[in-house]
Formats: C-alpha cells, structure tokens, sequence
C-alpha cells in the first residue's frame, strides 16, 4: 500500500487513495482515528531515528577529535555523567566500531569516520521519507476533518429544513 | 446469543489473538534479520589485519573474521526460515479466519430462516 502517489488532485487527495466524500461520519471518524494511530506511529519513529542520527554525529565527531589528539594527551575519562578521572590516552589511531548484534571491529579512524558517515546517511534518508511520510498523512487527516465538518454542516442544514 | 454462536464468538477471538501474536513475531524478525544482514555488511568488507571481537557479558573476545561471517550468514539463514514459519502461520490464521466469519454468516441466515419459519407457522 505504499503508494507514492502525488497527491496534487485537488484536496480531496487523501493517501489512502479512497474517495472520503462517499463516506459517512462514522466511517470518516473511524479513519480518523486510524490515521491518528499512523501518525503517532511515524512521529515515534521520526523521533528515534532522529536521535540515533545525533548519537552517530557525535561519535563521528569524537573520531574527528581523537585524529588531532597526540598520543599520551591527557583526558578526564567520564566515570559517570559528573564524575571524572584523569587519565591517559593510548593508542589514538584505531577505535573499535560497534557494528550490531554484539560484533565489533577495529578500524582506523577514516574508516571508522566513513562507515559513521555511512550509517547517518541511511538514517537521514529514512527520516527524510518518514518525514514526506508524515506530511502526507497530514493532509489526509486535513481533508478528513474538513470533510467531516462538512457532513456536518450539511446534516444541520437538512435537519433545519425538516423543521422549517 | 446461541451456544454454536458462542462457540464461533471465543474461536474467532483465539485466532485473532494468535494473529495478534504471529505479527508482533514477524515484526521482530524482520528487524533482527534487519541487524544482521547489516552486520552482514560490515563484516564482509573487514580488511586483512582489522580484529573482530565479539562481546561476551563485559569482556571483548577476538575472534576469527572467516568464523563470523559463517556465523553471521548461518544466522540469518536461521531467522530467514524462522520468518517463513511465520508468515505460513499468519497465511493459515487468515484462512482460519474467513472460515469462521463464513460459518458465522451461514449460521445467522440459518437461524434467520428458522425463526421466520416459525413465526410463518405460528400466524398460519
């Protein structure tokens, strides 16, 4: 169902790709919530990438940052988020990348550097069609409460012209 | 509410419970499937002289590059025919599924039939 589609037909382009005039109230707010529920969805997800892009930034900048460290600098090694040693660095050309699943692989820091590089790119491409993501399910939860205030309306008009 | 209607009601529920279950496996495979065939990745293009190790509780073990691509290839494999398993599991509670609401709906015109049968002979 991941239709790319271009939702440029005027606003009654929903993604889902259903026709949401033809649809009654009860039929509408039940997409409603459903779309709500996708959404949430997304957002989480969006919002997880999101950090896991930053957290690859930061190792990739701290690789950047041992490249001009000499060996033997002297570093406050974090034993908690407040609390530091002094110490020693050794050994500043290789680091150990973690690469999943409980593996890990000593690499020198440009290729330690480019497979960080890698792995935020594919993350920043996925956050990039979650977000387009996103941004569709948004119009179709626009034109879905536009709609329903229409029915709705409409519904008042034709209950006033029983009663007049 | 008739007791073979009951029945249908609770089986209906189990297998929409199994369904429920079956999914959230599937999701999980995939996404370990995904993280392995990543690793999958990075292992293959270790370069001659680069150590693997593999965490064991805190402790870093090296390991032998060749041993953990087998390793690493011999498990996703595993997870391959785990998400097979799976998905066949999901196919046949589908069809278990359309089963049900047939036989649902062909015991609702059944009773409908009965009812109005009667209610024929009683006004008759």
């Amino acid at each position: 169902m991941a239709a790319s589609g271009s939702a440029a037909k005027g606003k009654g382009g929903d993604p889902g790709e259903i026709d949401i005039s033809s649809l009654s109230v009860e039929q509408l707010q039940t997409l409603m919530k459903q779309v709500e529920q996708e959404l949430t969805g997304l957002k989480q997800s969006y919002g997880a990438l999101k950090s896991a892009e930053q957290r690859f930034r930061t190792s990739r900048e701290a690789v950047a940052g041992l490249k001009t460290t000499p060996d033997g600098e002297e570093v406050l090694v974090p034993l908690t988020t407040s609390l530091f040693v002094p110490g020693r660095i050794k050994a500043t050309s290789r680091v150990l990348v973690d690469v999943g699943t409980g593996f890990y692989v000593g690499k020198s820091l440009d290729d330690a550097s480019a497979i960080l590089e890698k792995k935020e790119k594919s993350i920043v491409e996925t956050t990039n069609s979650i977000a387009r993501q996103v941004r569709e399910k948004e119009a179709g939860a626009e034109a879905i409460s536009q709609m329903m205030y229409m029915k709705g309306q409409a519904a008042r008009a034709a209950a006033a012209g029983r009663t007049a | 509410m008739d007791t073979a209607m009951q029945a249908m009601m609770d089986e209906y529920k189990k297998v929409r419970a199994d369904t429920q279950s079956v999914v959230t496996n599937i999701t999980q495979l995939q996404s370990q499937l995904n993280e392995n065939s990543m690793v999958k990745e990075e292992i293959d293009e270790v370069k001659d002289g680069e150590p693997v190790y593999k965490l064991v509780g805190p402790v870093l073990v090296r390991q032998d590059v060749e041993e953990v691509k087998s390793l690493v290839t011999r498990r996703i494999g595993l997870i391959k025919s785990e998400l097979a398993k799976a998905e066949a599991r999901a196919e046949e509670l589908r069809k278990k599924e359309d089963a049900i609401k047939d036989k649902v709906m062909a015991h609702q015109k059944a009773t409908a039939a009965s009812t109005a049968a009667r209610a024929a002979s009683g006004s008759a």
